[in-house]
């Protein structure tokens, strides 16, 4: 058994003392996180992308992996007891987990939560591991014209996947590559679009608009909305829910791990969108859907597991493909490149210690967060205290010393000040500011593999369609891109981002 | 006007969107545009920046069709103090050192929110202009200035 000996490597790696720590450092941070609403996985990742540059790579990404999935378990904690998502992707539980809460069952929410998350973790982490290998090798086949077709999937499912206006998410794609275009071309060495700065010439730092658009427009975008946290003042009450409760539940895990996995590799996926399908899932399945809103436990167990599951499986395309599928990925990509590695298929032949070694961590991971956080519930409901007003001004300061530490440049910290703007004015005029992040890391690749293509075509521009993979791919891309045009859908997609 | 405008949200998407593409337009006028087989640096950007155009057509068109929500008022005050401590936080660093870079601009920044003490905000900044000596300086060793050159031997 290959996956076998693959995964006995990996735990040999995570299981370093070093990577232990470093695993748990993530994790905990991650939950911080998740559980504080006003900051996500997005800006916590880029303010810590700097500080990673001298770990080794595998422990640098063990982390930063350990944040996003441990936000997870975060974001469900104040969404069931203060009825606040602490992270998008726990926006549906607030219903039915801040529902039991009120009757008395925060404990029991709180439990089916962290379990049915670790079930769906350690479901990934297979999943992850068996999909890998055959997807990488698949990669290997691809030329040019299918990573272009690729990414133009990709691009386009982010969008369709994603909340709101259509034409407006496709426009902020497009901005996303513009910007990317900014810089030296690497074929020809002229400069683009950087208006004799130094600073440019290495193209726009995707940290830097991250952190700008993340970091300080989502810190004034705070302000739109006004505080209001009620802290529970019932009892938690016992963690373990009953046997019933959990027989009642497991078909929603089943269920929700199963979606969430299949949501997460899709390009565009990730957590948050597995967590509302399986909510709406749950909801026509259930004999008696009224129930739901009350305080029924499925509508915690299948959308908690399956964002969880989803987190996890949004690795599989970038760890095989080279290819983020969201923002958060964007960033993953971003810490290999940081560290010299070159994102694709290659890295799990030429590095797999660091390849198994982070799936395993992600095993490991779960578990440490299945037996620490649920001891901790009393820390984080403590720290859910911690009003906005004085946590925003820790915030601002570490996302502007992390710009200024990626070059040791001023310059950057201006440059993230205008992207804070821009992003700021986006999000008023309706427009997602996480579709252009993805875009601006994949543009370059793009164009890239656009020019290569056609080069070794000889200019021929059919190539993109007449290579069966490419065409294809092109293919779904059209295909999925009329599916959501159509109206019935179009109505169904925003009802369900409604609810 | 406002008779024509339906979505004013939309409209000003669109338009800046195409501003930003004729501008993309405008600025790489100059760059060489080479051929389908050997592209030089002006071919791609110029596909694109036609394409966020005709986007930025077709959104600011929807605004003039459907009925949609108005412009906001903006939250200037924050906006501004968030920001402008954050450009002082540039500016400083470099000149007066990180502890008054820190502290003025968490004090700035703090009164973006409405209700804020003098106490409150002194006791954060100057909580926070410690923290960040801490853990930047003293814990992760990075080479920033502390005070203005000169003030300390």
């Amino acid at each position: 058994m290959e996956l076998l000996s693959n995964l006995a490597l990996g735990f040999q790696v995570a299981l370093t003392l070093d990577n232990l720590l470093y695993c748990f450092g993530g994790v905990i941070l991650g939950t911080l996180i998740g559980v504080l609403p006003g900051i996500g996985p997005v800006a916590t990742i880029s303010m810590l992308l700097p500080f990673t540059f001298h770990l080794p790579p595998t422990s640098a990404l063990i982390m930063l992996a350990g944040i996003y999935y441990g936000a997870q378990y975060g974001g469900s904690t104040s969404a069931i007891l203060v009825n606040l998502p602490g992270e998008a992707s726990s926006v549906v539980t607030c219903l039915d987990g801040y529902a039991m809460a009120r009757n008395g069952r925060a404990g029991h929410a709180l439990g089916i939560a962290a379990i049915g998350s670790f079930f769906a973790g350690c479901v990934a982490t297979l999943v992850l591991a068996a999909m890998a290998p055959p997807l990488a090798e698949l990669a290997f086949q691809f030329g040019a014209a299918e990573y272009f077709s690729l990414m133009v999937l990709g691009l386009v499912a982010a969008v369709v996947l994603a909340q709101g206006s259509l034409l407006k998410a496709l426009a902020m794609i497009v901005l996303g590559i513009l910007l990317g275009t900014v810089g030296m071309d690497t074929t020809t060495g002229d400069q683009r679009f950087t208006f004799g700065m130094p600073e440019l010439s290495d193209g726009l730092g995707f940290v830097v608009v991250a952190m700008g658009m993340f970091g300080f427009a989502g810190i004034i975008a705070n302000f739109d909305t006004p505080e209001n946290r009620d802290i529970l003042r019932t009892k938690i009450g016992s963690l373990l829910p009953g046997w019933k409760e959990i027989r009642q539940a497991s078909g929603a895990i089943l269920r929700g791990t199963g979606i969430g996995s299949l949501l997460g590799v899709l390009p565009g996926g990730g957590a948050m969108l597995g967590s509302f399908a399986s909510y709406m899932m749950e909801k026509r399945i259930a004999k008696d859907p009224s129930r739901f809103g009350k305080g029924a436990i499925e509508g915690v167990a299948g959308p908690e597991s399956a964002n969880n599951a989803g987190a996890q499986t949004s690795f599989v395309p970038m760890l095989t493909l080279g290819l983020p599928t969201n923002p958060v990925m964007a960033l993953m990509i971003g810490a290999m490149t940081i560290q010299g590695i070159q994102p694709g298929p290659q890295v799990m032949k030429q590095q797999p210690e660091l390849f198994w070694g982070m799936i395993a961590s992600m095993w490991v991971g779960n578990l440490l967060l299945v037996v620490l956080n649920l001891p901790l519930v009393g820390v984080w409901v403590k720290l859910l205290s911690v009003r906005y007003r004085l946590l925003y001004p820790a915030i601002l300061l570490f996302c502007a010393i992390g710009v200024y530490s990626l070059n040791s440049s001023v310059v950057e910290v201006f440059l993230a000040v205008g992207f804070g703007f821009l992003g700021y004015g986006l999000i008023r005029l309706g427009c997602e500011p996480a579709p252009l992040l993805l875009a601006l890391v994949l543009g370059p690749m793009l164009e890239d593999n656009f020019r290569r293509a056609l080069t070794i075509s000889r200019g021929d521009p059919t190539v993109f369609l007449t290579r069966p993979i490419s065409g294809g791919l092109l293919l779904i891309a059209l295909v999925l891109l009329l599916i959501v045009i159509a109206p019935n859908v179009r109505k169904a997609r925003d009802q369900a981002f409604k609810e | 006007m406002a008779g024509i405008i339906r979505a004013p949200r939309d409209v000003a998407a669109g338009v800046f969107f195409i501003a930003v593409g004729v501008a993309a337009l405008v600025v790489g006028a100059d760059y060489r545009l080479g051929t389908l087989l050997s592209m030089g640096p002006g071919y791609f950007p110029r596909i694109i920046a036609g394409i966020l155009i005709a986007l930025g057509a077709g959104v600011a068109l929807t605004g003039l069709r459907l009925q949609g929500p108005p412009l906001e008022r903006w939250p200037w005050r924050a906006l501004v103090l968030v920001l402008g401590s954050i450009v002082w936080f540039g500016w400083s660093l470099e000149r007066l050192g990180l502890i008054a870079a820190v502290a003025v601009m968490t004090f700035v920044s703090a009164y973006a929110e409405k209700d804020r003490g003098l106490v409150e905000a002194l006791l954060l900044s100057a909580f926070l202009a410690a923290l960040a000596w801490v853990i930047f300086v003293w814990a992760l060793g990075m080479p920033l200035l502390l005070w203005p050159e000169g003030a300390v031997d």
